[in-house]
């Protein structure tokens, strides 16, 4: 039991009401940049718990936002590649739904080439002075004039300008603009140099590859899937990698973030399992699952985590908390099964008795000590 | 008078190599498509496995961990072993991994297996145990809804409008709507559904219902129009003599000109039923693009589709989806396959009870 805290936890049957109508399987929302972290996280969760995988749906940070607070019912969760804005905290007020935040880890634009091809180191300025619509000029805002490289920066290669990155309505986009933000608004190009590939990063990839000279912007996740055959541009001098976006100093990232809904929480207790489980040392640890998906940790993890234990706490007075086994089932080779229940009958750590968790292990038909 | 004639001739082989190389240019596109997909396809449905004892644990896939106890010899190698083994793609693999696996080879300890669970597993973000059942189980869902729901409603439009309606200007009017309705893009059809079914009526969101209602509107203009035609095409005498022998309008429609018409209805049918399967777009207007690892078990679950499901797995980062996309575009291909021969078959059946 250990470091688990200690939960009291005493066995009672699974022919309880609780599995006799299983619950429906949660819903989660929002940013496609976060949506192969938390299909990843899914799957792990319907492993380790049984409960249904949560269906997942990357339909935008926005529009995520906006169908998470239409209702108090809608979606559990919503996934997205910025903090909720005041307006949408706002109608989400409204409609009375409540939900905590919880940061999940940090993601990176990277600005990508062929590998073999000629690579330089640009600034933010300089990025903008290539995608911005608008560039101020002889105190004016005006038309972007630049058509090739070198017409930024002198040392720049003197090739034309081709530039593949995001569309508008993804987290990716939101981010891109908010960076390079200049004095002339947030638009980018629309005269064919600046080129949207709606949600499909494979595409960018795949035009990059094709063609020597043009750069593509895409998230660290899939620049890490293929290091191999791309090369990524230093930006303000700094390379993209692990500790870079880790550590806050590469320009280009962010932190993602997964929302979940509060309002009646004490019936969703798989709400909170879920949130454990995308906070997990098993999912976000050094040698995490999703850290070879691409996701960087954050240093703040363990606190996340421990929110997260906090938020099973309020929704699981009496449930049977299943997770808490999970660790226990790899290290003693239990068989997998739907049939390993356990009741928590309090979460207190003041009440906790470490020697006391024994589960019910259906193959052998009896209870058995874990520990 | 010989020399027009050379002309003429000359004129005529001109005519028909041309044909000839217009044929032989869309084989040829037809055959590039083709076997691309099938060259990247193909390794989908064999995957790699390492003896368990052997594997370390990195080299297993990651959901391995879960099923450490049952047993098994042989695992299911992990996405980049997998394309190593296969492709001799080092991807993100070091030096030292690379030789463990030629150990591993030179020992037998890993091996190429047919991939039975890419037929049999549901969606799943690792490609080594992603499988398309899930996608093809709600295919098959969405394809019975919109049988249900065009197959009555169409035959019944048609027949009324082809055989009962008084010809006046209203019917003219429904009359050429539908048959521009025919032609209208499937995304409108989406647009349509998302508010009559969704928004209006409330059901369920990724569920097979709303598609395969949706999918059932798209198809039902399609389903009048042939079947119309093939009502029309009925000799208007067999009718008078089956009239001229006392039978009622109602006994000649279904005694002598619906069994007639049939090997073209059912055919209009099966074709459109095969368009509404690869049908991607509408659905993903009324959102059912959800990652979804659990088969529906009814019409009211979430569901996905296959040809949503090869769109998702298209724009997943793993290397390993690059064939499982094709591997599952194969499947789709052969489904259709199925689906026509089936169309043909039934014509023929038809057809042949008709002459005799």
């Amino acid at each position: 039991m250990g470091k688990r805290g200690g939960v009291f936890l005493c066995f009672i049957l699974c022919m309880g009401s609780h599995f006799a109508q299983a619950a429906p399987p949660l819903r989660i929302v929002g940013s496609s940049a976060v949506f192969p972290f938390a299909t990843v996280v899914a799957e792990h969760f319907h492993y380790k718990t049984q409960e249904p995988a949560p269906i997942i749906e990357s339909i935008g940070t926005g529009a995520g936002i906006k169908l998470f607070c239409e209702s108090q019912k809608g979606p559990d969760g919503a996934i997205t590649s910025r903090p909720f804005t005041e307006g949408e905290k706002k109608n989400c007020a409204q409609q009375g739904v409540q939900f905590q935040e919880f940061k999940i880890g940090q993601d990176g634009l990277v600005l990508i080439k062929r590998k073999g091809s000629q690579d330089f180191s640009l600034t933010l300025g300089d990025l903008r002075k290539a995608i911005a619509e608008d560039l101020p000029m002889d105190s004016l805002c005006q038309k972007n004039p630049n058509q090739t490289w070198n017409q930024i920066q002198p040392f720049f290669p003197a090739v034309a300008l081709h530039i593949f990155g995001p569309a508008p309505a993804s987290g990716t986009y939101d981010v891109l603009t908010e960076k390079i933000k200049g004095p002339c608004g947030l638009s980018l190009r629309h005269d064919g140099v600046y080129i949207e590939a709606p949600a499909n990063e494979n595409l960018i990839i795949q035009k990059v590859l094709n063609a020597p000279d043009t750069v593509g912007i895409i998230t660290f996740s899939f620049y890490e899937k293929n290091k191999n055959r791309l090369l990524a541009l230093p930006v303000e001098g700094i390379t993209p990698s692990f500790s870079s976006i880790q550590g806050g100093v590469y320009p280009l990232s962010r932190p993602l973030y997964l929302y979940i809904k509060l309002n009646d929480i004490s019936h969703h207790a798989n709400r909170a399992l879920y949130v454990m489980e995308f906070t997990s040392p098993d999912a976000v640890g050094e040698t995490g699952y999703l850290q070879k998906k691409g996701l960087i940790p954050l240093p703040e993890q363990k606190e996340t985590h421990e929110r997260a234990r906090g938020l099973l706490q309020v929704s699981s007075n009496n449930i049977f908390l299943k997770e808490i086994l999970s660790p226990f089932r790899y290290a003693q080779g239990l068989r997998m099964t739907p049939f390993l229940y356990l009741n928590i009958k309090s979460c207190h750590p003041e009440e906790s008795r470490s020697d006391e968790l024994r589960i019910w292990d259906k193959t052998s038909s009896q209870t058995r000590n874990l520990i | 008078m010989k020399k027009t004639l050379r002309k003429r001739h000359r004129r005529e082989k001109y005519f028909k190599s041309l044909g000839l190389a217009s044929l032989c240019l869309a084989l040829l596109f037809l055959g590039t498509i083709f076997g691309n997909i099938l060259i990247t396809g193909i390794p989908a449905f064999f995957r790699t496995e390492i003896l368990a004892k052997a594997a370390p644990s990195d080299f297993l896939n990651p959901h391995a961990k879960y099923a450490l106890d049952e047993e098994k010899k042989w695992m299911t190698a992990s996405d980049e072993v997998d394309m190593y083994y296969k492709n001799d793609e080092t991807g993100n693999l070091t030096p030292e991994q690379v030789k463990t696996i030629q150990s591993l080879e030179a020992h037998d300890q890993i091996r190429l297996t047919f991939n039975g669970a890419f037929l049999t597993h549901s969606d799943s973000r690792e490609p080594e145990v992603a499988g398309i059942w899930g996608g093809l189980l709600g295919s098959l869902l969405t394809l019975i809804v919109t049988f249900l729901t065009a197959f009555p409603l169409g035959i019944g439009a048609a027949i009324y409008l082809e055989e009962f309606a008084p010809k006046n200007r209203l019917v003219h009017l429904i009359e050429a709507n539908v048959n521009n309705l025919a032609a209208v893009p499937s995304i409108l059809f989406g647009l349509l559904g998302l508010v009559a079914f969704i928004h209006f009526m409330g059901f369920p969101r990724p569920s097979a219902l709303v598609g395969g209602l949706t999918l059932g509107l798209m198809s039902l203009p399609v389903v009048i129009v042939t079947t119309r035609a093939s009502l029309a095409a009925v000799p208007y005498a067999l009718k008078e003599a089956a009239m001229g022998l006392g039978a009622m309008p109602l006994q000649v429609l279904f005694h002598h000109v619906i069994p007639a018409a049939l090997p073209g209805i059912v055919t209009g049918i099966i074709l459109s039923l095969a368009r509404a399967l690869g049908e991607t777009a509408p659905l993903l207007m009324i959102g059912m693009v959800a990652f979804i690892a659990t088969p529906p078990s009814s019409i009211l679950d979430p569901t996905t589709v296959l040809p949503v499901q090869i769109f998702n797995w298209s724009r997943s980062p793993e290397m390993g989806f690059v064939e499982n996309t094709s591997g599952a575009i194969l499947v789709l291909l052969f489904v259709l396959v199925l689906l026509n021969s089936i169309a043909i078959t039934i014509r023929k059946k038809f057809e042949l009870q008709n002459v005799l």
